[in-house]
């Protein structure tokens, strides 16, 4: 073989959407900015692919990074990207939508185009190239990225994206240009066309504004927000892929949005407000598309499973549905609970691996700050359930850098890692039988500031700093028996920050370093920062304006043109409140205001849903 | 409680998936098809489905086989009629007999040879020449190759008692092609890429894999008591 896996570009696989090219009103290319193993593990592609080939005049296609073999194939040989479906050069599709899941797959995006022999800037790209669009989690602070992608879909993408495609054939059947078509977009709710905003900067560099280009766009563009789970579309015949790919199984999401207002969490503010789908449509779903795949495994999606208001039926149903199929159920981000224990020691039988939790912070203190509820007691009772179990290696997430850590905090990670093994002696004590050897990770990540979080004010740790906090911990936890310490890159974390909070101005710096030969800057195999700190200063940009600058709040911030529903007097009132250690309870426990109702309903949590299904 | 004896082909694009991704996709076909695979006992239980002998990613086959364990009792020609429906494009099921639930051995245990046409798709001029050596190849009493042992230590080995047969064979068109049988399995493997190597080699010729295009077409047992070899297909008696 002359490529690694050739599998991931042949196609054909079950439920792969075999229209003819010709034969529809509108060409789409899902871009998928990174391989196919991670693509085709993504929820969000199964759903948006379904959306538009639902749609009869419409076929959508899939695009992946090729791997790295593959492209030097394809460029010694000359072969643009194509497509999975019809091996179709991307540049003869008449938009090409790229999902943003990680700052660092930016530059594969531009890889993508490149390849597909399309100008990387809008500005350049004349009537004959495909319309570039991008949406996702990354799409809320769209500046990075404002010069090479012409419009943006923020929010939810179910019906964005029919009436971007509806709109997009009309206007390709009355005949009109690519600016006449964006203009057109723009007055779609929650459609961001960057070239009709240019930011204007005061005389010390600092960003202080939009200048509206074009009258018919909107002086913010408000996300959208797919208000009722049960009636929006979802992929009940997936593309089953014939290769493994990261998650190979059947997913059903269960609910959007987090009531809980972790103040580091992006997707707890952006993806507000909760929307539960119905157990009865789980189920069915779940039933479904387990009968139509084959998979053997299910899983839910959602932010915090736990969360879900009728989870201990709902899990019960599915195990009854998933037995009878001989179908595993795997039940992801579960709090820790005395019915969690119940489910998982039921739903793993056999298998007793690995235990994960995430405190996130070490100490009650910075817990606080960072608003995640959970306190030591919860930590220790949950670890104790575990090992009771069965468990034998519990797993410990946390973050450092998070804004008001001292060294303090560190040692609490550590006394955290310590206790495990305490909790793990004592339950020996009552159980004589038990035995082996217990293993306790602790995996430590370093804090991101991201927009439309409260925290999108601080500053970000220095690469330094990061690096003696991991010497610092490191150092702790070695004299700590049967204890790992794993963490991140720091470089790669300090990028992450510059294109999290980055404005229009970063746009160069993404350019050059992809002209160095920049990609897939999140596989530590691939990164070169040398590279990119090269590419920074040749355009003349400093990274840490971005990255280690604490904000003033009355500053104005790249993404303020962007509605996430959440206010930014909320998010200032949730940054003081962190700066006052104070805490804010769990919106379902009464109304926090944090905006999203000026958008939509929120569901009663008062009387709880499930007396609401009663009287109805 | 049903064992089954199936043949398949693998032939198009599908040949560029693995064996592992082709075990998942017969399971989830089965799955589709509403057929219920045993599963073993134990701490991790797993489907009774297996294959004779593994394809090497790249190849194409018309002459594959698998056998699996259901908990149903339904015929071999109502399994077959159902999964059929299933299978993706360049998976064809050729025929599917029931097994003796007491036949001890598994195909994979049984399978002695396996027989090969191989394409040299490259230039003419070297197919010529490797057409006219063939014979000469073959008459030859030792083949010794070079190969990594376990241990990733380069070793000798003799090929030429795992060569039951190696002919070129002719054909309308203007590639060369050979035809083989080969040892295949636990007692003794040959892959037929290994003897292409070994013959390239002996050609001077250089080896270029994309120009080969390989084959599988049929696979082979002994049975109890019989001199000659048997298609694997017999093996449910």
């Amino acid at each position: 073989m002359q490529v690694a896996k050739p599998a991931v570009y042949m196609g054909g696989e079950l439920y792969s959407c075999e229209k003819e090219a010709g034969e529809t009103d509108l060409n789409f290319g899902f871009c998928f900015p990174d391989t196919y193993e991670i693509g085709m593990s993504y929820l969000g592609l199964q759903i948006i692919y379904h959306v538009l080939n639902e749609q009869e005049n419409v076929f959508c296609q899939r695009f992946f990074a090729p791997g790295t073999d593959m492209e030097a194939l394809m460029r010694q040989n000359g072969l643009p990207l194509f497509s999975v479906e019809k091996k179709q050069p991307a540049a003869e599709m008449d938009i090409l939508g790229f999902t943003l899941q990680y700052e660092l797959s930016f530059t594969n995006i531009l890889n993508m185009l490149n390849l597909a022999g399309i100008p990387l800037r809008s500005r350049d790209r004349g009537e004959e190239y495909p319309v570039i669009a991008a949406g996702g989690n990354c799409s809320f602070n769209p500046e990075p990225l404002a010069d090479i992608i012409d419009f943006f879909m923020i929010g939810d993408g179910e019906e964005v994206l029919v009436e971007v495609a509806e709109t997009a054939i009309r206007h390709k059947k009355e005949g009109g240009t690519k600016r006449g078509l964006l203009e057109k977009l723009a007055r779609i709710e929650g459609v961001y066309v960057p070239a009709f905003y240019r930011p204007e900067y005061g005389e010390d560099g600092m960003l202080t504004g939009y200048e509206k280009l074009y009258d018919g766009a909107p002086d913010r563009v408000v996300k959208r927000i797919v208000n009722d789970m049960d009636t929006v579309t979802y992929p009940l015949k997936p593309v089953v892929p014939f290769v493994d790919v990261v998650h190979d199984r059947s997913v059903i999401e269960l609910f959007r949005g987090c009531t809980r207002g972790c103040r580091f969490c992006q997707a707890g503010m952006i993806c507000r407000p909760v929307r539960e789908r119905s157990r009865q449509k789980v189920v069915e779903y779940a039933e479904k598309q387990l009968d139509n795949t084959g998979y053997d495994e299910m899983s839910l999606l959602s932010l915090s499973t736990s969360d879900y208001s009728e989870i201990e039926p709902l899990v019960s149903d599915l195990m009854k549905s998933c037995r009878k199929r001989e179908a595993g159920l795997s039940l992801p981000s579960l709090r820790l609970d005395s019915f969690s224990y119940e489910i998982l020691d039921e739903i793993q039988k056999y298998r007793k691996t690995g235990l994960t939790f995430a405190p996130e912070a070490g100490t009650q203190r910075l817990r606080d700050i960072i608003n995640k509820s959970i306190t030591d007691e919860h930590i220790d009772a949950a670890a104790e359930q575990a090992i009771r179990l069965g468990y034998q290696h519990i797993k410990l997430y946390f973050m450092i850098g998070l804004p008001g850590e001292t060294d303090e905090d560190l040692d609490g990670i550590a006394e955290i890692a310590e206790r495990m093994n305490r909790i793990y002696r004592r339950v020996c004590q009552d159980m004589p039988e038990r035995k082996g050897r217990f293993q306790v990770t602790v995996s430590v990540s370093n804090f991101v500031p991201k927009a439309h979080t409260p925290f999108q004010w601080a500053a970000q740790d220095t690469p330094e700093e990061f690096n003696r906090k991991h010497y610092y911990l490191k150092d702790r936890l070695k004299r700590i028996k049967g204890v790992s310490y794993q963490y991140h890159g720091t470089e790669t974390s300090s990028l992450e920050a510059v294109f999290a909070r980055g404005d229009r101005r970063v746009c160069d710096a993404l350019i050059r370093a992809f002209e160095m030969g920049c990609k897939f800057d999140g596989w530590t195999e691939h990164f070169d920062y040398g590279k990119w700190m090269r590419a920074f200063e040749e355009t003349g940009i400093r990274p840490e304006f971005y990255s280690e600058r604490l904000r003033d709040t009355e500053e104005f911030l790249p993404w303020d043109l962007i509605d996430s529903g959440v206010t930014k007097a909320y998010l200032l009132k949730e940054y003081r409140k962190a700066q006052e250690e104070a805490v804010t309870p769990d919106c379902r426990e009464g109304c926090t205001g944090c905006g999203i109702r000026r958008l939509t309903e929120c569901p009663d949590y008062r009387g709880s849903r499930k007396e609401q299904t009663e009287q109805a | 409680m049903g064992r089954y004896l199936l043949k398949f082909t693998k032939e198009g694009n599908i040949r560029y998936i693995s064996h592992l991704d082709l075990l998942r996709v017969f399971q989830r076909a089965m799955k589709r098809a509403g057929i219920s695979l045993r599963y073993s006992q134990g701490f991790n239980p797993h489907a009774k489905i297996s294959f004779a002998h593994p394809l090497s990613l790249g190849y194409s086959s018309t002459g594959e086989y698998m056998e699996f364990e259901t908990t149903d009792g339904k015929t071999a020609e109502a399994q077959l009629y159902a999964l059929r429906e299933c299978m993706p494009e360049g998976i064809r099921l050729l025929f599917c007999s029931p097994l003796p639930e007491t036949a001890k051995t598994s195909l994979a245990a049984a399978v002695t040879h396996a027989s090969y046409v191989v394409r040299f798709r490259g230039e003419r001029s070297a197919g010529t020449v490797m057409e006219k050596k063939s014979v000469e190849y073959i008459r030859q009493e030792q083949i010794i190759c070079r190969k990594l042992n376990k241990k990733k230590k380069e070793v000798q080995t003799d090929i030429r008692p795992l060569i039951l047969s190696f002919s070129s064979v002719k054909t309308e068109g203007s590639d060369a092609v050979f035809s083989m049988t080969l040892r295949t399995g636990s007692s003794g493997n040959l892959n037929p890429e290994m003897l292409i190597r070994s013959f390239c080699g002996f050609c001077g010729v250089e080896y270029i894999r994309h120009q080969w295009d390989y084959r599988r077409t049929e696979m082979y047992f002994l049975p109890q008591r019989a001199r000659q070899i048997r298609p694997l297909e017999e093996f449910a008696g």
